[in-house]
């Protein structure tokens, strides 16, 4: 393990390190707004300069800092959020099941290099997606962390994380199928 | 017995890993060597993963958000605690508490309670154990000793068999000094804020009652007594706070008895 150092000087170098992986986040989780991504960062680098005394290992840093960070976020959106806003229901396996297995393959499965419209437009359909998809899809396909380790940062179950990607893929794919055009017939599922 | 196409595409979704091996995954995998369909979800879901990847290209914080985040940092290390910059959630947590209160005794509230309550940040700020001037011990008279040289109020601690007092901190709401002990049961950790709030007699919770909340997947228990709203927030099953709160109410029910001093504010 890793131990930290404490101290304003060791949390100024253990930031610099993950800055631009959090601003990144940032971004993408107040879908693109700039201040909005500023102000995030700003509270959640000041929660974590107040608790960096409780990491115990550095290696766990970068998640330690995301969860804060997405934390941060989803609790601000939640207080903001009007009663009839909230997410739909999360699938349990059998609703989650049924879904998977109406999705559509897609015709053209190896083209993975995107157009710099097609980009545009996939960026576009991350921050519109819902809140608690975008910071699922975020940590999961952004930052890369492991569906395991991305549960307990969002404190939810494993299978909730699934359905949540793949819910979140699903309205990529919608997106993306629209910048695409029907001329290769992506259907979503 | 065959597997269908839904329950192969749950039992090998590609973003788990590792995976445990069971009878279920060989028949999943067995279904999949004969099902296109399913192997081109696998690919399409990894397709989707790299697309977002490629899409979202690495951006580098601008150098004067790193200044100004910086800054931020210097004026934290060097300010005495502003209790403005808090959330108001005590007067609010005080208010909801009297509606559960008068809504009838251990009101269990599951479900009821979303976005936007107050009981929502009392959990969020569980989960990442915020903390403020402390004292790291377990012996409950040194945390008592302790609290009571910075705080205006009777600050008891209560003893469990099953928990183990880590010690206790002090926290801010409305320019307001209130309390939080924690307390390690098992695995999980409790914190037992009391903060002053105006609560008259007549809105005391009764002896037998309790409000009880689920948040984020914290438990909470709470109840008010004349001038302080007493709050247990917990990664523990719910009858393990329950019953911590009913034998914390109980202690400073015996303590009353034993000539003790109510809370004067």
């Amino acid at each position: 393990m890793n131990q930290p150092r404490h101290g304003q000087r060791a949390f100024e170098e253990f930031l610099g390190e993950h800055l631009d992986a959090l601003y990144r986040t940032a971004l993408r989780l107040c879908s693109g707004r700039e201040a909005d991504a500023e102000d995030l960062l700003q509270d959640a680098t000041l929660k974590a300069f107040q608790r960096f005394d409780q990491l115990r290992d550095m290696q766990a840093g970068r998640a330690w800092m995301l969860t804060i960070l997405t934390r941060t976020h989803l609790n601000h959106v939640r207080s903001s959020r009007r009663r009839a806003e909230t997410l739909l229901a999360d699938y349990d396996d059998y609703a989650f099941e049924r879904a998977i297995a109406e999705w559509r393959p897609l015709p053209t499965p190896e083209d993975i290099v995107l157009s710099e419209e097609q980009r545009d437009g996939l960026i576009a359909a991350v921050d519109g997606l819902e809140p608690e998809l975008r910071a699922t899809i975020i940590l999961a396909d952004l930052e890369e962390l492991p569906q395991r380790e991305v549960a307990t940062m969002l404190d939810i179950p494993e299978g909730t994380v699934a359905s949540r990607l793949f819910r979140a893929r699903r309205k990529l794919r919608s997106a993306l199928e629209a910048t695409t055009g029907s001329a290769r017939g992506w259907r979503a599922g | 017995m065959s597997m269908h196409c839904g329950e192969a595409r749950r039992l090998l979704w590609p973003d788990e890993r590792p995976r445990a091996v069971t009878g279920d995954l060989a028949r999943a995998h067995h279904h999949l060597e004969g099902c296109d369909t399913c192997q081109a979800f696998l690919r399409d879901m990894e397709t989707l993963r790299h697309q977002v990847r490629e899409a979202v290209r690495p951006v580098a914080a601008p150098i004067e958000v790193r200044n100004r985040l910086y800054a931020a940092i210097a004026r934290a290390r060097t300010a005495t605690p502003v209790p403005q910059a808090r959330r108001s959630l005590w007067p609010a947590a005080a208010a909801a508490v009297a509606v559960l209160a008068a809504a009838g005794s251990w009101a269990v509230l599951d479900g009821r309670l979303s976005g936007g309550d107050p009981f929502a940040d009392l959990a969020y700020e569980h989960s990442l154990a915020l903390v403020g001037d402390g004292i790291a011990s377990a012996d409950a008279d040194s945390v008592s000793r302790w609290l009571s040289l910075r705080v205006p109020f009777a600050a008891r601690v209560p003893s469990f068999e099953n928990a183990t007092l880590e010690g206790a901190h002090l926290c801010m709401s409305q320019c307001r000094q209130g309390v939080v002990m924690e307390y390690r049961v098992g695995a999980g950790m409790v914190s037992y804020y009391v903060m002053p709030t105006d609560v008259t007699e007549d809105e005391v919770t009764p002896l037998d009652e309790l409000d009880t909340a689920v948040q984020s997947g914290y438990h909470i228990a709470s109840w008010r007594e004349p001038g302080l709203l007493h709050v247990m927030v917990g990664n523990v099953p719910e009858p393990v706070i329950t019953d911590l709160a009913v034998r914390c109410r109980r202690q400073f029910q015996t303590h009353r008895s034993d000539g003790v001093a109510p809370v004067d504010l």
